[in-house]
């Protein structure tokens, strides 16, 4: 990133190449799998590195600016528009169960992924981040501008809420 | 260990990166609480299963769209005059080049030639008919791109302004938006230009967009746009960061 803060843009591509898969997904995951927001996202975090890449400071690490630069574009987004829940695939994968624990294992999933849908915002990003960004407590810490103590404590209250939906949705669909 | 030191600790112990010490202590209180064990094990299963979601992949088109982004990015920056510790060499440049013209001029005056300032022109309105017609296109990577071409133009040109502005004014991408307010940079802007600039502020819904437009206003040096600046920045339905930036614009430019 030190090179493109410089002037060789080129090695964007780099980076591109690097993140725009983990990026993407934490923004489809986010979304509720909205592909077309999500990539729109991506495209943005890109550009805006490029644009601000002089407030890049060598000493931060690159992947806490970067998700910070995220998190500001997709602010600005859900400003523009509420998310929708877009699921693409709705293939849940298959394992050796059989077909009657496989239909019930595919609705606890189906359940599952609706509860995360429905988390407030806030709580959705901060278990995103830990459970699938392969992001450290300190990292998002320094993403979010708060302290690691204070994201361990966010996280389980992330999976905690996520329980309580999801024991929701099963006793209305029992 | 209480149960609310073990809460805290518990998506460390599920993701198993937790030290062996506190992960020894975490078993011991669960033993012990049995309503700590339960959301432990309830959440834990959870926990697994997020695993199992599936995973959607970026489509191929995100990477066409990256490089034709960065591309157009490059070629806008490799346009833009650059600043740096000799930029007093440009106008020393100008005055030496001014006074070898005024002197071969009155020792032996030749007319410019007509067919390169007629290739001058068609390579001026090809640029000109590339960014009139990419700021139209669907993508936002061919209206970047427009924006790149209308850099390039050699002097402003109405009916590029004017398309400028309505990307200002309206392009669903914000990055396109922020892109043809720099461009002005380039192609200048006139005082209607300007003042549209000035009444598309507060149709803006991006802040970053605003922060542009106050950010050039600023550098064309403009002080009629001073006033406007400093009611726009007490207006309460602006962010609270733009409001700042305009203050401080219109600090700069009274």
């Amino acid at each position: 990133m030190q090179q493109v803060r410089d002037g060789d843009l080129r090695k964007l591509a780099v980076l591109f190449e690097r993140h725009h898969r983990a990026l993407f997904q934490f923004f489809a995951r986010c979304s509720g799998g909205n592909r077309e927001q999500s990539e729109d996202l991506l495209q943005e975090v890109y550009f805006r590195i490029l644009r601000y890449r002089h407030t890049y400071d060598a000493k931060q690490p690159f992947t806490a600016w970067m998700y910070q630069i995220a998190r500001n574009a997709k602010i600005d987004q859900l400003q523009k528009r509420r998310p929708e829940t877009h699921h693409e695939n709705d293939e849940i994968p298959s394992g050796s169960m059989r077909i009657d624990d496989k239909l019930s294992r595919a609705q606890e999933l189906q359940l599952l992924r609706k509860a995360l849908d429905m988390l407030p915002e806030d709580k959705r990003e901060v278990l995103v981040m830990s459970r699938y960004q392969e992001l450290k407590y300190e990292e998002i810490a320094q993403i979010l501008g708060i302290e690691v103590g204070a994201v361990k404590v966010r996280v389980f209250r992330a999976v905690r809420a996520l329980g309580d939906l999801y024991t929701q949705l099963a006793e209305a669909k029992a | 260990m209480n149960c609310e030191k073990v809460q805290k600790l518990l998506p460390e112990y599920w993701a198993e990166t937790i030290p062996v010490n506190s992960h020894r202590e975490i078993e011991q209180h669960l033993h012990q609480c049995d309503t700590c064990q339960a959301e432990a094990e309830m959440l834990g299963e959870l926990w697994a299963d997020l695993d199992r979601l599936p995973t959607l992949e970026p489509s191929t088109d995100v990477r066409s769209r990256f490089y034709g982004m960065l591309d157009a990015y490059r070629s806008g920056v490799d346009e833009k005059p650059k600043r740096n510790w000799f930029h007093w060499a440009i106008p020393a440049g100008a005055f030496a080049m001014l006074a070898i013209g005024i002197f071969v001029g009155r020792v032996n005056v030749t007319p410019v030639d007509p067919q390169i300032a007629q290739l001058r022109g068609e390579i001026h309105g090809m640029r000109q008919m590339m960014a009139l017609s990419l700021l139209q296109q669907q993508s936002p990577a061919d209206r970047m791109r427009g924006v790149s071409y209308a850099y390039r133009l050699d002097k402003s040109d109405g009916d590029v302004v004017t398309a400028l502005l309505e990307t200002v004014k309206s392009d669903p991408s914000v990055n396109v938006r922020l892109a043809a307010v720099d461009a002005f940079r380039k192609v200048g802007t006139g005082v209607a230009a300007r003042k549209a600039l000035i009444d598309s502020l507060k149709a803006q819904d991006s802040p970053l967009v605003q922060i542009a437009i106050i950010e050039l206003l600023v550098d064309l040096n403009d002080r009629t746009t001073a006033k406007s600046l400093q009611s726009f920045s007490v207006d309460s339905a602006v962010p609270k960061e733009v409001q700042e930036s305009a203050r401080w614009a219109a600090g700069q430019l009274n």
